[in-house]
């Protein structure tokens, strides 16, 4: 049993260091037109824009999350308490969530222009729809007795949803958040990769025209860090919320 | 069922109503002619770039990527889910790697695989392949994990051998789950071939919506996205209908 | 009165759960309803506490009736003293009264020692006395509860029961109770409300004479068991009926 749990430590955090291996072999064997080397990568990422990038890259994610974030959740919950449009709109959100959106780009860019506009746009339309989707079966499970019980206390609306819809859908709802902030930050390069002068995605485009291995790469790998990091944080978040104590729900 | 058929009626209503903003709004001018055009155009435009065989390669070149890379995902997703969900140990090293797995913003490698293979199918077959099969994968261990233990224990009080009890017991009782993986691994083949045609390629309906707003042919970029967004609607909801189908019974 | 119902009917779609119930209740009764399965009990209650509408008939209650919900409804993301304070919380008590208040109510209720426990760390039977505290905190004139004890174990109940009627005397509560039991209606009930079939109508309403104050040894009593045939004998036709009624459906 702690043999087995140290086996699994030992592995867990021996995988960044094989893919790592990987990576340096891979290179070493494909050589250095194809394949830049880690050491290579890390070197390139130069202080003088990648502080930029990353700060860029952020904001932008940062802020269409929250929009993405704030919509999706009081969408998803009007819908999952209004069955009949709950119904209607279901399919659909399901159909544009499935779609290629990124063909979508040039409509954003028509509309938003160049920029930070059009970029946070593109990554709240990634990021809404796990939101809204989650949000909205959470709050349809949501358990009708304690929905009952506000009613007999005769609670506002927006009592009933502090104290009874939030508390339900809370755990859910952190893994809609989750998936939704890697999507935005997924649609925040893509608009960076077409419609922007600053940011990840911008760079990395710069260094595919100069044919810039090891900044492509560097790039690359900062931001599966990013990516890692912020899902692996609210991760813990989501798990610690439904903890063993909560793990038997109402229902 | 009467609440059904005006559930469907009132969703059917409004995307009638948003199909006919789309026609009416660029008609009466209130949105730039080159920002939007009017959908009967999208649609009489497709209709000639069908029959002049001009978006025939890129049709032909999409559909092969997109079956190339689907086939290739459930040949190697299936094995690999059954391996992990046998191999106790291996299967909870990789456990956090791959819940984080769909943060990673795929799309950035993109252009490495372009460095390594050149321009062609071959980096989109792989970008769409890497999407779609972590989702078989993940679904085929769920599966084989929930079936319930009493339908093992009537394999087991029959004796059966293992191979028997796996093709007999384990794998029917997972197939409604393996199949969800299939439903999402379509659309996330879907969505990596196109998104990455668009983002660069030679050939494809991504890369012609791109191409065709690089080249202010707006009319034509609207035809190739309202084919995108048929095919993936139509493949997205055949693939639910099926479902419904199969399993609907089995809750 | 505390509480009266004129000609009270409802329907839901082609359902007709009740018909023409006519009752009052007076301050500090305990009446108990019991009816077969599917009567339209819970639906009556749920109109009393004004959680739906009646389809026909006048209600009138004094105050916010207290509701004790037949399923569990505890908030499992609340502690117990968090749940049982927060109906006043909802009505802008203070912190500290409030949560004097719920402590007293959890000691009333026997849950002293657990008031940090969640209510996944319980017994069914003490998620129940959570929501019961929870609903007397509030002190409403009228508490409406539901088959309080339906999930639990013939003994537990007889014990609630119990500490309900001690309850009930320290704070003079008028009790709506809907229950399957003859045993929990005949020690706790002033008056017992008999139900036919659906459409719920009142069969009859039979006065217990049973004196008080009772505890469960009252349940050996040669007068508690006429009564309990009396109610049967009432009960069985009706309950053949409902029966008859769903194979029928
Ligand atoms: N919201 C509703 N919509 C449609 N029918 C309902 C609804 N609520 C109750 N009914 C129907 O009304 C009838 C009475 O239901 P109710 O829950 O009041 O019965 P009950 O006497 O409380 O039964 P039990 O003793 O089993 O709890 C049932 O036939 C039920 O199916
Ligand atoms: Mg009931």
């Amino acid at each position: 049993m702690t043999a087995q749990r140290t086996t699994i430590l030992i592995g867990q955090a021996a995988i960044p260091l094989v893919l790592l291996a990987l990576w340096q072999v891979s290179a070493m064997l494909a050589g250095d037109f194809y394949i830049a080397t880690p050491a290579d990568a890390f070197a390139a990422l130069d202080r003088d824009w990648f502080f930029d990038s990353l700060g860029a890259t952020l904001l932008a994610a940062f802020v269409g999350f929250l929009i993405a974030a704030a919509a999706g959740l009081w969408i998803g919950v009007t819908l999952g308490l209004t069955r009949f449009w709950g119904k209607v709109l279901e399919p659909v959100t399901l159909s544009v969530y499935s779609i290629p959106k990124v063909t979508l780009f040039p409509i954003f860019l028509t509309v938003f222009g160049f920029g930070l506009g059009s970029k946070v746009a593109f990554g709240m339309f990634h990021g809404i729809f796990p939101i809204l989707i989650i949000a909205m079966n959470a709050t349809r499970e949501v358990n009708v007795v304690h929905l009952k019980v506000a009613r007999s206390l005769r609670l506002s609306r927006t009592q009933t949803f502090k104290q009874v819809i939030f508390p339900s859908i809370y755990p859910s709802l952190l893994t809609g958040l989750r998936l939704g902030f890697s999507l935005t930050l997924l649609g925040v390069i893509l608009g960076e990769m077409f419609a922007s002068r600053a940011g990840f995605g911008y760079e990395l485009v710069e260094a595919i025209t100069l044919h810039d291995m090891p900044r492509m790469y560097g790039i690359v790998a900062t931001l599966v860090v990013i990516a890692f990091v912020v899902n692996a944080l609210l991760l813990r978040w989501e798990q610690a919320a439904s903890g063993p104590r909560r793990a038997v729900a109402a229902r | 069922m009467s609440e059904a058929r005006r559930v469907r009626a009132t969703r059917w209503g409004l995307v009638l109503a948003f199909l006919a903003l789309i026609e009416i709004i660029p008609r009466l001018g209130l949105v730039n002619p080159i920002a939007l055009v009017p959908l009967s155009e999208m649609v009489w435009q497709l209709w000639l770039l069908l029959k002049d065989g001009t978006l025939a390669d890129h049709i032909l070149r999409t559909l092969t990527s997109i079956v190339a890379a689907g086939a290739l995902a459930v040949v190697t997703g299936l094995p690999l889910g059954v391996a992990l969900w046998r191999l106790e140990t291996t299967r909870r090293i990789l456990q956090p790697y791959l819940t984080t797995y769909y943060a990673i913003p795929i799309f950035a490698f993109y252009p490495l695989f372009i460095a390594i293979f050149g321009l062609g199918s071959m980096p989109v077959i792989i970008i769409a392949w890497a999407w779609a099969v972590v989702a078989i994968v993940l679904q085929t261990v769920i599966g084989l994990d929930a079936v319930p233990p009493v339908l093992v224990k009537v394999g087991r009080s029959l004796r059966l051998s293992s191979w028997r009890m796996f093709t007999r017991i384990y794998f029917p009782a997972a197939t409604p789950h393996i199949f969800t993986g299939f439903k999402l691994a379509a659309s996330y083949t879907v969505i990596g071939v196109i998104a990455s045609e668009f983002i660069q390629a030679e050939k494809g309906v991504g890369f012609f919506v791109g191409f065709s707003y690089n080249n202010f042919a707006i009319q034509n970029m609207y035809a190739a996205i309202l084919l995108i967004l048929v095919f993936a609607v139509a493949l997205n909801s055949g693939l639910l209908a099926l479902e419904r189908k199969l399993y609907g019974r089995q809750g | 009165m505390v509480l009266t119902v004129e000609h009270l009917s409802k329907t839901f779609g082609d359902v007709e759960a009740v018909r023409d119930v006519s009752l009052a209740v007076d301050e500090g009764e305990f009446v108990s309803i019991v009816g077969p399965s599917g009567c339209g009990k819970s639906t009556l209650m749920e109109i009393v506490g004004g959680l739906i509408e009646p389809t026909a008939g006048r209600i009138d209650v004094s105050g916010m009736p207290g509701i004790v919900f037949q399923q569990e409804s505890a908030f499992p993301w609340r502690t117990v003293v968090e749940n049982v304070a927060f109906g006043l919380e909802m009505t802008g008590v203070g912190k500290a009264e409030r949560l004097t208040r719920a402590r007293d109510m959890i000691e009333l209720v026997g849950l002293g020692g657990f008031e940090d426990r969640y209510p996944t760390e319980l017994s069914g039977g003490m998620r129940q006395r959570v929501a019961i505290a929870r609903t007397l905190v509030m002190e409403p004139k009228i508490i409406l509860m539901d088959e309080p004890f339906g999930a639990l174990d013939e003994q537990t109940r007889l014990i609630l029961g119990e500490e309900l009627s001690r309850i009930r005397e320290a704070t003079n509560a008028t009790v709506l109770f809907i229950t399957h039991s003859f045993d929990e209606a005949l020690l706790l009930s002033d008056r017992i409300v008999v139900m036919t079939a659906r459409p719920g109508t009142i069969k009859q309403v039979v006065v217990n004479p049973l004196p008080r104050p009772r505890d469960s040894t009252i349940v050996s009593d040669p007068e508690f068991g006429r009564l309990s045939g009396e109610l049967w004998e009432l009960l069985r036709e009706e309950s053949m009926r409902a029966l008859a009624g769903e194979r029928g459906r």
